[in-house]
């Protein structure tokens, strides 16, 4: 259960790779095979975050701070420090998870977990700039051409709808990276997730894999 | 040599009965309790407990060999006996998200795979309720002084509650149901923050002996109300 829900903010966060943009003006068209091109260009990316959720029963956000690591084609490393220290590793087909609190390191496959292996699929569709795979899931808009902002409607049908209601993307100024994602969600809470310092092509450090902190 | 194979058995029986669970908080430091007066005892802890809570926690769920760690934030309302949580996991997917009372629960959102996994609003709400509500005893209940422990036992036909207050501080340390002479549950409380006069329970476990799970909880932030 838990590996599917750690997919599926994989998919919120990494994946909207598959958003579709039907009858999309050319102008669109063009900005979307930029970024392409532009993003294909990064091989490795690490970057602090800050992800602000917003609970709309509460009228309250929690707020959690952290590391990305991606190192393409099929590396990854998702690691919280606040409120609580928690890593996600996936390597490969390998996938390993970790919590403070708990002390333990989970390990399974991608192989015997498809829910896991279409997100890490998607996410490595999305940074190598895989945009022309995009699919029927979403409406695309452009909102601002400087810096690129995109805004993605789920449409009917895709699975994404049942509890996305929108999803804003942010761009770089100079398109090579994202830097800000928000999620709007169906019960009218919303994420906010925020990439600082981001260093793109540089050498990730071993211990960025570790797991265990 | 006898005597020693006799201890050696003594002690694997004692560390199996304790489930072999080491726990991850400071134990209590259990000072004699000879001076003290129980009902003011009680009185105090009583006063000193905060009675609205919104409150940030991390939670580890232990069953058999499996263990998960989330995030909650909670609402408490202990005078109205109402509560709200969310519950999300570390990256921030919600899990689910309910409102209640001390007699029903609401879900307002539950994630479809754990709605497969029986009425988890029903056993959060029981769980929350067992942990922050009614954690001092009525004035009925019968009391018990030990050297370093003072227990109240308060009963309801074939329900007991059974309060334990330790410590230097002598607040509520242990609760534990019973029905007839079975332990169903049981809350150890370890340490409390004193924010602003008031106490939050900031290190607790609550072990469900009958459905064989734990939840390990550890208060990482307090939002005055």
């Amino acid at each position: 259960m838990n590996k599917k829900i750690t997919a599926w903010i994989l998919l919120f966060c990494f994946t909207l790779a598959h958003a579709y943009a039907e009858g999309t003006p050319k102008e669109l068209e063009e900005v979307l095979t930029g970024l392409q091109e532009k993003m294909s260009k990064v091989d490795s990316i690490s970057t602090a975050f800050i992800q602000e959720k917003n609970l709309a029963m509460f009228k309250q956000k929690v707020i959690l701070k952290g590391n990305i690591y991606i190192q393409k084609p099929a590396m990854l490393a998702w690691k919280v420090s606040s409120p609580l220290r928690y890593a996600l590793v996936i390597s490969g087909t390998d996938i390993s998870q970790w919590d403070q609190d708990s002390g333990r390191v989970q390990s399974l496959s991608l192989n015997r977990n498809p829910s896991f292996q279409v997100a890490v699929q998607q996410m490595q569709n999305w940074f190598s700039g895989s945009y022309k795979s995009m699919e029927a899931d979403y409406d695309i808009k452009l909102i601002s051409q400087q810096p690129i902002e995109l805004e993605f409607i789920p449409k009917e049908k895709a699975v994404s709808a049942n509890f996305i209601q929108q999803v804003n993307v942010l761009f770089s100024p100079d398109e090579h990276y994202i830097k800000q994602i928000n999620i709007l969600e169906k019960t009218g809470d919303s994420t906010l997730l925020e990439f600082i310092n981001p260093e793109l092509n540089r050498e990730i450090p071993t211990s960025a894999w570790e797991v265990k902190a | 040599m006898r005597r020693l194979f006799k201890t050696l058995v003594l002690l694997f029986c004692l560390a199996a009965a304790a489930g072999c669970r080491s726990i991850p908080f400071k134990d209590i430091d259990y000072v004699p309790l000879a001076e003290v007066n129980p009902a003011l005892m009680l009185e105090d802890f009583k006063a000193a407990l905060a009675q609205k809570l919104e409150i940030i926690n991390s939670i580890v769920f232990e069953f058999k060999w499996h263990s998960f760690a989330a995030l909650g934030y909670t609402q408490l309302d202990l005078e109205q006996g109402t509560f709200k949580v969310s519950c999300m996991n570390p990256v921030g997917i919600k899990l689910f998200e309910l409102e209640g009372n001390r007699q029903k629960v609401d879900a307002v959102f539950v994630l479809k795979e754990l709605l497969e996994r029986g009425d988890l609003p029903k056993a959060v709400g029981e769980d929350i309720r067992r942990i922050y509500f009614d954690m001092a005893p009525d004035a009925a209940a019968k009391v018990k002084k030990e050297k370093y422990r003072i227990i109240f036992t308060q009963k309801t036909g074939r329900q007991t509650l059974k309060y334990v207050f330790a410590g230097q501080q002598r607040w509520l340390t242990e609760k534990h149901y019973y029905e007839g002479r079975r332990n169903l549950w049981s809350v150890y409380y370890y340490n409390y923050l004193n924010q602003e006069g008031k106490l939050y329970p900031s290190a607790l476990i609550l072990s469900h002996h009958r459905f064989g799970y734990n939840l390990v909880i550890r208060l990482k932030e307090v939002r005055l109300r």
